[in-house]
């Protein structure tokens, strides 16, 4: 069976705008980027979290750039569900009042 | 949990895909104490902002990375080649993204230092243990006294 290399971060676009999944570092944070500069579609980017093991402040850098793009062109830039380290992350820097979080408790 | 004071150490060639490599180093040791699974994201999260840093502001092929644990905590410590201060005055942005993740791990951890000689820059943290330390040693039953069974202190 061939060896199956898995990335550390995925990028998958959905309809709404990205599912992130894995690890946001300095190492990985160009693929995020890439996938937000031009920001998708035209409306609220929604950016699935619930699968982020692990973001540092080099992904918050890029949260922090598609935020304000999007309030350049009059739209937004959704954290939907995110996971405890990012929700950590963002009320570490104190963003948790800036960027837009949804959450849906289950 | 050991006793003793515990330490490890590893230097790091200085490139992005060794700031993944540090966390689970950091990681592996880390869990040799009773943090909780919310302190060791801490843990893991200051490593990686320690280690981007000296990646991308430290002069030199490697970084290194040393560790101490006792039962009062750990000890995090990133070394970089280089006599430039944080925050480095020439590149803003540079500056803004290392001073951002200092922050960081300022916030993150319950102390925090930066100490700079001529030739490197280390930075510090540590996390300490809150709470009653487990007991490291059974307790000794009484000459005479019928055997008993012990359990094992929990960590």
């Amino acid at each position: 069976m061939p060896l199956e290399v898995i990335p550390p971060l995925k990028v998958t676009p959905t309809e709404a705008g990205l599912h992130v999944a894995g690890d946001i570092d300095a190492s990985t944070v160009n693929a995020l980027a890439s996938h937000l500069q031009p920001l998708p579609g035209t409306g609220d980017v929604e950016l699935n979290m619930s699968n982020v093991d692990f973001i540092d402040s080099s992904g918050l850098q890029v949260l922090i750039k598609a935020h304000q793009n999007a309030l350049d062109q009059q739209r937004r830039v959704v954290i939907m569900e995110p996971s405890s380290n990012v929700s950590r992350l963002l009320e570490l820097s104190g963003l948790s009042d800036v960027l837009h979080i949804v959450r849906t408790g289950n | 949990m050991p006793d003793q004071l515990t330490k490890s150490a590893r230097s790091f060639p200085s490139e992005l895909a060794s700031i993944r490599d540090s966390r689970l180093f950091v990681r592996g040791f880390a869990e040799g104490w009773p943090f909780s699974a919310g302190r060791l994201a801490d843990i893991e999260l200051a490593t990686s902002e320690l280690s981007t840093n000296a990646v991308v502001h430290g002069a030199g092929d490697s970084f290194y990375v040393a560790l101490e644990g006792s039962r009062l905590g750990l000890s995090l410590s990133v070394t970089s080649s280089g006599s430039q201060t944080f925050p480095k005055v020439r590149r803003p942005q540079a500056d803004e993204a290392s001073g951002r993740g200092l922050l960081v791990v300022s916030r993150v951890g319950d102390t925090f230092s930066v100490t700079q000689t001529s030739k490197a820059v280390t930075v510090s943290c540590s996390f300490e243990i809150i709470g009653q330390p487990p007991a490291s040693t059974p307790p000794v039953p009484a000459p005479g006294s019928s055997p008993r069974l012990w359990s094992t202190p929990c960590r």
